[in-house]
């Protein structure tokens, strides 16, 4: 039996399963360019075995010829798909080695197709049976070289130049295993296939073909290297499969759920957690729409800009917001997500986590109200304090209208009184009224317990607002109020009653501290100023002994007083107004003597003020 | 002797309006004044008058314009309004001299009441001291023997102790005491008493 038939057949099979494998990775998977260009590879090198032994059986000179231009045709095959293997593998490469190689080697091929003629031989001028070991017979064509084979030569040449190169760059970025030993394998193989066949057609060898085991061992060291990579992506993924599973087992111990949305097929993936918190059924198939049905109505137009947002920019976010529980009840979440790709690539997905924070949020609600509770309960103590005053200072009006009443009544009953005369009376009344009234609209806006209100101020009016309440206290303290305000303030975001109270605090400290110890001038000067473009300052500045060392800090802290009937809260609450307006409450002691009490409060300036700067 | 005067001081504008009225519906001529500084600016009055003045002001309170005018010698009649009339406040005021204290608002019968008495006193005060005036210049003419003669006179003195006292004769007492009871412009023991003790305890000595 001729042990060729049965040889050439098992490489062309073993090529082609190589093939197919290598194709099917090739549509999935990763590194499909590599794969596909070594499924390439293959089929050509499996063809070239067919080539041969269709070359070692062939019948006349004229079908050699025909055989082998179909042999140079799939040698070219296999020098373009290893070049192109290796550009894609190695990630390197000299380019125009690559096309000089796989194009010097078409224009041979064209050159034949043109002049008609089969590759290698000029001329083939008979076939002679040669008999190798075991008793197997070949064919072997006798015939004028061409001169043609030189440019064949020369490409596989440099296409084995271009092997040498990117292995030897590869070596230098460090991948020095997976050079040596894929470079080192096709650099030998190409130089043996090429040496012998060349050897084959000069005559001096008398062999038949081996390209195709050349090319085998080639496909061997490739298929090898790429395996390796195979099993690498294998572990790979089964390791990301864990750190998934840890993460998860993380995410679940730390009441945290997580979710990946994707954003162009619209579905959302979601953990067992993060679903109990939003309500859904662990089976149920979630998309952006039946999250937002989840999110309190109120929340959704802030959640929804959110995530905007970061869509837009490819960042991040983090809000807190509300979700509505099946139960009817409500549940505070706190989520954070990222965005992955980008919208133009496709691909695109936000990345997050979400915590039920609903018993923080609701101490963090109780805690505010505790203090808006006792904000109150300080801002009537404080009335309280000044209510003599306050009495006088609405006896004022009070007596003015009583008396100008009897006096009318005066004048009817000794008909002395004129038109004019009345009405000038009336209109004093009234104005009188009115001044009683805002003396108790005062009052009742600080005594008044309510929601703070955040509006726009004009820090000077509420600086009006005080003195209107303080002027009597003043006098009863012996105590002169003088005013410095800057004319043309920016509005400050905040809320007037507990800024009022600030201020009536710091004021009301003034006065006592000036009780205390003898002083001249006995006054309290108030100053209100444009410290940046970013905030607004208010200071109290008194005429008394000053702070004691050490005492500016501690004097905002609860329960601290100098006063030998203060409480020490006053302070401590003036202190948190200020600091829940993104404020700075101070103390120091002022030069000349006495001390000086400050707040600054963010300045808000509009769009025209930062237009016309 | 000049219309009587009723002086409003309260640094509450609408409050001295409405005083100022109340005091023209009464038929009282009233001057108003914004602080106490004002007031000790205008100067004394000459005639009946009484200062209505609160008490609560800046700068100088009514307590502290009542004190500057004692101490100048003014003595005006000094009705107290106050919005709060604590009860220290109003003792010290009244243990200074204050007429009245009333507190606000009041009842305008009481004030005006109350001015009206003070301005009766005022008028009564002024006649006083014109008496007393009247008194002391007739004293005043009297030369120094007649003078002695006058203060044994008004001890009840008979003419002979007094003769004894001053180591006359008893006919020259009796002389001097006629000169003493004509200068006096008195017909009655009794009489010279009587202005005596208006021209006060301690009399310019003439001795």
């Amino acid at each position: 039996m001729n042990w060729i038939n049965f040889l050439w057949p098992m490489v062309t099979g073993t090529c082609l399963t190589l093939a197919l494998i290598n194709l099917r990775l090739g549509f999935a998977g990763p590194m499909r360019a590599a794969h596909l260009f070594f499924s390439l590879n293959a089929f050509a090198v499996a063809f070239i075995s067919g080539v041969e032994l269709a070359l070692m059986h062939a019948a006349s000179p004229t079908q050699y010829g025909v055989v082998l231009f179909w042999g140079d045709l799939a040698t070219w095959i296999i020098l373009a798909s290893l070049t192109g293997f290796i550009w894609v593998f190695f990630g390197t490469g000299s380019r125009w080695l690559a096309l000089a190689g796989v194009g010097l080697h078409a224009v041979a091929l064209l050159s034949y197709i043109v002049r008609g003629t089969s590759p290698a031989y000029l001329e083939i001028t008979g076939l002679k049976t040669m008999k190798t070991f075991g008793g197997a017979t070949y064919q072997v064509a006798r015939g004028v070289p061409s001169p043609w084979n030189v440019v064949t030569y020369s490409a596989v040449l440099i296409v084995l130049l271009f092997v040498v190169d990117a292995s030897v760059r590869l070596y230098r970025q460090g991948a020095r295993r997976r050079a040596i030993f894929v470079g080192g394998s096709l650099t030998f193989f190409l130089l043996a296939a090429g040496v012998h066949s060349a050897l084959v057609e000069a005559g001096i060898v008398r062999t038949p073909y081996l390209i195709s085991w050349s090319y085998l061992a080639i496909l061997i060291a490739m298929g090898n290297e790429l395996t390796v990579d195979v099993c690498a992506a294998t572990k790979l993924s089964q390791r990301l499969r864990e750190s998934e599973e840890r993460m998860r087992l993380a995410a679940d111990a730390a009441n945290l759920g997580m979710w990946i949305w994707e954003i162009a097929g619209d579905d959302v993936w979601m953990t067992e957690k993060g679903r109990a918190l939003f309500g859904f059924k662990p089976e149920a198939s979630i998309d952006y729409a039946a999250i937002l049905d989840q999110v309190h109505p109120e929340d959704r137009a802030v959640r929804q800009a959110a995530i905007q947002q970061a869509l837009k920019t490819q960042g991040e976010y983090e809000m807190e917001y509300r979700v509505q529980s099946t139960d009817g009840g409500v549940r505070w979440v706190s989520a954070r997500g990222r965005c992955l790709g980008s919208a133009n690539g496709g691909g695109q997905k936000l990345l997050g986590v979400s915590m039920d924070v609903t018993e923080r949020k609701q101490a963090e609600m109780e805690a505010a109200q505790q203090r808006a509770e006792l904000g109150h309960l300080s801002r009537v103590a404080l009335v309280g304090e000044m209510a003599t005053s306050l009495a006088h200072e609405l006896n004022q009006p009070l007596t003015a209208i009583v008396t100008n009443a009897r006096a009318a009544q005066r004048f009817i009953a000794s008909g002395d009184l004129s038109p004019a005369d009345l009405n000038e009376i009336l209109a004093d009344i009234g104005a009188d009224g009115y001044r009683a009234s805002e003396v108790i609209r005062g009052i009742k806006g600080m005594v008044r317990r309510g929601e703070s209100e955040c509006h726009a101020l004009d820090l000077n009016l509420v600086i009006a607002n005080v003195l209107r309440l303080v002027r009597a206290d003043a006098i009863a303290h012996g105590c002169t109020l003088s005013t410095e305000l800057e004319p043309a303030l920016p509005p400050v975001l905040g809320d007037a009653v507990q800024l009022q109270q600030v201020l009536l605090n710091l004021i009301i400290n003034a006065f006592e501290a000036m009780r205390k110890t003898p002083c001249d001038p006995c006054r309290v000067e108030i100053t209100s100023r444009y410290v940046d473009a970013q905030s607004v300052e208010v200071s109290v500045r008194d005429f008394g002994p000053g702070l004691p060392a050490d005492a500016s800090t501690r004097v905002f802290k609860r329960f601290y007083s100098t006063k030998d009937d203060g409480m020490g809260v006053g302070l401590a609450i003036a202190l948190s107004i200020v600091e829940a307006h993104a404020g700075t409450l101070r103390a120091e002691n002022a030069e000349g003597g006495g001390a000086r009490f400050w707040f600054r409060v963010p300045a808000q300036i509009t769009p025209s003020v930062e237009e016309a700067a | 002797m000049n219309t009587p005067l009723v002086c409003v001081v309260d640094d509450e504008a609408s409050v001295r309006r409405s005083l100022v009225r109340l005091f023209r519906s009464a038929g009282l001529n009233s001057e108003a004044f914004a602080s106490a500084r004002a007031y000790l600016d205008r100067g004394a009055y000459n005639g009946p008058s009484c200062l209505v003045l609160d008490v609560r002001m800046p700068e100088l309170t009514g307590l502290d314009l009542q004190r500057a005018l004692i101490e100048t010698g003014r003595d005006e009649q000094v009705i107290f309004i106050t919005a709060n009339g604590d009860i220290p406040m109003c003792a010290r005021a009244m243990k200074a001299g204050a007429a009245d204290f009333l507190p606000k608002p009041f009842d305008d019968a009481e004030l005006l009441a109350a001015v009206e008495s003070a301005l009766f006193r005022s008028g009564q005060h002024r006649l006083n001291q014109a008496a007393q005036a009247d008194a002391c210049a007739r004293i005043a003419t009297l030369t120094p023997r007649e003078f002695q003669v006058f203060q044994g006179v008004i001890a009840g003195k008979l003419n002979k102790q007094i003769a004894a006292d001053l180591g006359t004769a008893l006919k020259t007492v009796k002389v001097q005491r006629g000169r003493v009871m004509e200068k006096m412009r008195v017909t009655s023991v009794a009489e010279l008493v009587q202005l005596s003790q208006k021209a006060g305890a301690a009399p310019p000595t003439g001795s």
